[in-house]
């Protein structure tokens, strides 16, 4: 049995509601009991992780900011030794932990985790960015083991069309689960702690 | 009631396993190398796989043995196109062709799979464009078709370039 903090991916283009979706489980998982920290990724800036450690949901010293300094996917795939030491020191300076969430950096569609790095990530895409984004189909979209719809308040606002977003995106994910949502909203992330808890947290109780 | 899956056992086709009766798990090419994976069998049975690092589910892996019934991984076919090479050629040409061949698809991120001398490249665009890709690098000899292929059956498929790597 693994003996470390489950590790969890949120992935996504920039502004799609990463961060936002961290501070919507963050509660979710205090209240299960869990023991979480926090990694998040930019380039040049440790912005993320500020707005995390300022929330107020988390005890700041459960937060790293890693600088990627080049592609965001280059830190979660081809080399996450950053992302890797940063949970080894993590779990050495703050263990036990259940759950360790890594945020990458805003990237492209193309953008997946490495099996290295986490044991399950979620992509995160925004109905305002272009409702067919579900049909350009890039390896993000079609790989990630959740694949989060976010902003669906923003549908008429921009004229997408979500019944068209959710037939496409069952015809691009048949057997991977999907979620629409609106992550302003207090109850916007439950369903992902919901599938979170079966699929890699196995609705155990916390080892902590 | 759910299987919990701590350790590998071994592979189906051992002695051992001669005449158990198995249920498939599928997993699929991306997620053989993964710690922790929850599924359903083909039977139904809920299984929480947590096997820690460094282990692989291969095709045929038994994840799990009640002396009567095995919970083996039974790799997804996937769609994938299938580049073949004219093995007539030159041994400098072939490893032109092959390095050619890899290197475009690792500019796209894509990993791939090598059996017998055959590149799998699992289909993440529409066979349209991937043809297109190998058509673009103008290679002697190489076929290409599409069929549903089990990727990563024993091993990870190779991943891609780091940007900014030394050499």
């Amino acid at each position: 049995m693994s003996a470390s903090a489950v590790r969890i991916g949120i992935g996504g283009p920039v502004g799609s509601g990463k961060t936002r979706l961290i501070e919507r489980l963050l509660p979710l998982m205090s209240a299960a009991g869990l023991r979480v920290a926090v990694i998040t990724n930019d380039l040049v800036t440790t912005e993320d992780a500020e707005r995390v450690q300022r929330s107020g949901l988390i005890d700041p010293s459960l937060v790293v900011g890693v600088e990627t300094g080049a592609c965001p996917h280059t830190a979660i795939r081809e080399d996450p030794s950053a992302n890797l030491d940063a949970a080894e020191r993590l779990e050495q300076d703050h263990g036990p932990l259940d759950v360790i969430v890594i945020e990458s950096g805003g990237d492209n569609l193309a953008a997946t985790f490495t099996n290295e790095l986490v044991d399950y990530w979620v992509y995160v895409i925004d109905t305002a960015a272009g409702d067919d984004i579900p049909r350009k189909r890039r390896l993000g979209l079609l790989r990630g083991d959740l694949l989060l719809v976010n902003k669906i308040d923003l549908a008429p606002h921009v004229g997408a069309d979500l019944a068209r977003m959710r037939a496409d995106v069952a015809v691009a994910r048949p057997d991977r689960p999907s979620l629409f949502t609106d992550l302003t909203q207090p109850d916007g992330a439950e369903a992902v702690f919901s599938e979170l808890r079966h699929a890699v947290l196995f609705d155990r109780a916390p080892a902590s | 009631m759910t299987v919990f899956v701590t350790q590998l056992h071994g592979d189906v086709g051992e002695a051992e396993f001669a005449g158990r009766r198995v249920v498939e798990v599928q997993v699929a090419w991306d997620e053989a190398s993964r710690r922790r994976l929850r599924r359903t069998a083909t039977d139904g049975t809920d299984v929480a796989i947590d096997v820690g690092p460094n282990s692989y589910l291969a095709d045929g892996a038994v994840l799990h043995d009640d002396g009567e019934r095995l919970l083996v991984v039974a790799r997804s076919r996937e769609p994938a196109l299938l580049i073949r090479f004219d093995l007539g050629l030159p041994g400098a040409q072939l490893i032109e062709q092959a390095t050619a061949v890899g290197h475009v698809f690792g500019n796209q991120h894509v990993p791939v799979d090598v059996v017998a001398g055959e590149v799998r490249v699992p289909l993440t665009t529409s066979e349209q464009i991937a043809r297109a890709t190998v058509d673009s690098l103008g290679l002697d000899g190489v076929t290409m078709t599409v069929s549903e292929v089990a990727l990563g059956a024993r091993a990870p498929l190779s991943v891609g370039h780091a940007h900014g790597a030394p050499g």
